[in-house]
């Protein structure tokens, strides 16, 4: 299967992050050349891992009967190696990237919750959490898809930050894990946009999961937390619309800046959406997210009247 | 076809004004609105109007040799956000700044067929 989506390349490789650093004179990425060995160390991990995303196919497959039982199975699996949540549907062009061929039928997606009480200890520890929990989705799917090639007997590529061919946010989507949000990023029920992503594509048959609708999206209209808090103003109040979803493209030339041309990780957008305790009721994050937003208050972001 | 498509607008119906990163530089741009009342705009900058882009796109591997690149022309769609952002220069495999997939790419077909009324040029 041809994929259909452009994805943005990650570092050097965006021509938009190149020519943004053209503009400013720049030679590299502040973020990125900053020494911080143990975010260092997890970025390797995950590149030590790449290799492993495919491997040879047990010859003896198994047989698989009831669609629903292997869904429940994969499922159970990836909790044990690690995530926090899972679904799987068809593999369709959109989901793959442009150009590339990916001889599977169906892809598995995984998440791994990353700790929102960094949040609370600054740019640094939510960096480090972010990229330990790349590497975690790493080793997950690198787990997930061997499982299914070793074991089961069916072809299975992993994806993660080591190397993906994979449009994350239509897939998460599809599979139930979550709707669109206004800062860009996908919200889950229970852990609002603060996990990390991996995939597995493979020819297992499976059962298929549905999207889970639970009003993110209308809720985004009017909650503009993220879109106020923004350092560098490149979150929009307009937005496009894709197969019917809303898609409030992040202006990118005004994200880097701040999220890239500093330093310092940026993960407010994330980090002040409410979901992290919205719709899953969790008294400790709601505490921890109003300590966030009160550290939001001392930055000298305040609140717009009438708004949440 | 998105891009050839918006330089078929531009030819038929865009304004043309001075302007642009390269000394030379002059900008067509198209303004109107779609679905809802949202803004529609297509601009391209460049010495003049081509009538075509590449074919080919430049690898990501290549990127990064090349860090001083300057496009020569630039297309650009916002509806209302900028959803698709090419550069290119003559000969030379083009890169893609920006593309996300939407409805837009319906209206900019339909729009090309249509051949509509321009609203609200600034």
């Amino acid at each position: 299967m041809i994929g259909t989506n452009w994805i943005r390349e990650q570092g050097m490789q965006d021509a938009l992050l190149v020519n943004a650093l053209r503009k400013r004179g720049m030679d590299d990425v502040p973020l990125w050349q900053r020494k911080f060995p143990k975010r260092d160390a997890a970025m390797k991990h995950w590149n030590d891992l790449t290799p492993r995303r495919d491997g040879p196919v047990n010859p003896e497959r198994v047989e698989v009967t009831d669609l629903a039982v292997m869904n429940e199975d994969i499922k159970h699996r990836a909790r044990e190696m690690g995530a926090d949540d899972v679904g799987m549907t068809a593999l369709r062009p959109e989901f793959i990237e442009l150009g590339v061929d990916l001889p599977h039928k169906n892809v598995i997606a995984i998440i791994c919750y990353e700790d929102y009480a960094k949040s609370l200890e600054g740019p640094d520890e939510v960096d480090l959490e972010a990229m330990s929990t790349y590497a975690k989705c790493a080793d997950v799917a690198t787990d997930l898809a061997e499982y299914i090639r070793e074991d089961l007997g069916y072809p299975a590529v992993a994806h993660h930050n080591g190397s993906f061919q994979i449009q994350a946010i239509p897939v998460f989507y599809e599979v139930g894990l979550g709707e669109l949000g206004r800062h860009g990023s996908l919200i889950h029920p229970d852990f609002g946009s603060n996990f990390r992503p991996g995939f597995v594509t493979t020819n297992l048959p499976v059962a298929y999961d549905k999207p889970h609708e639970f009003g993110v999206q209308d809720y985004c209209l009017t909650c503009n937390l993220c879109r106020n808090n923004c350092p560098g103003d490149a979150i929009p109040d307009d937005y496009i619309t894709t197969e019917g979803i809303k898609r409030w493209l992040t202006d990118i030339d005004k994200c880097y800046p701040i999220s890239r041309f500093r330093e310092s990780y940026c993960h407010i957008c994330v980090d002040v959406c409410p979901y992290i305790h919205k719709e899953n009721g969790d008294p400790e994050k709601k505490s921890m997210f109003g300590q966030y937003m009160k550290i939001r208050k001392e930055e000298g972001y305040k609140t717009p009247k009438g708004e949440r | 076809m998105l891009a050839e498509a918006a330089l078929a607008i531009l030819a038929r119906a865009g304004e043309q004004m001075t302007g642009g990163e390269n000394t030379g530089d002059k900008t067509w741009r198209y303004a109107t609105e779609i679905t809802d009342g949202m803004d529609f705009d297509i601009y391209c900058t460049g010495p003049d109007l081509p009538a075509m882009v590449p074919a080919e796109t430049a690898f990501p591997a290549d990127i990064p040799k090349d860090p001083k690149w300057v496009g020569t022309y630039q297309i650009v769609v916002a509806a209302p956000l900028v959803a698709f952002d090419i550069c290119w220069q003559v000969d030379v495999p083009l890169r893609i700044m920006t593309f996300s997939r939407g409805d837009w790419e319906d209206e900019l077909i339909a729009l090309r067929s249509a051949g509509q009324n321009k609203v609200g040029v600034p």
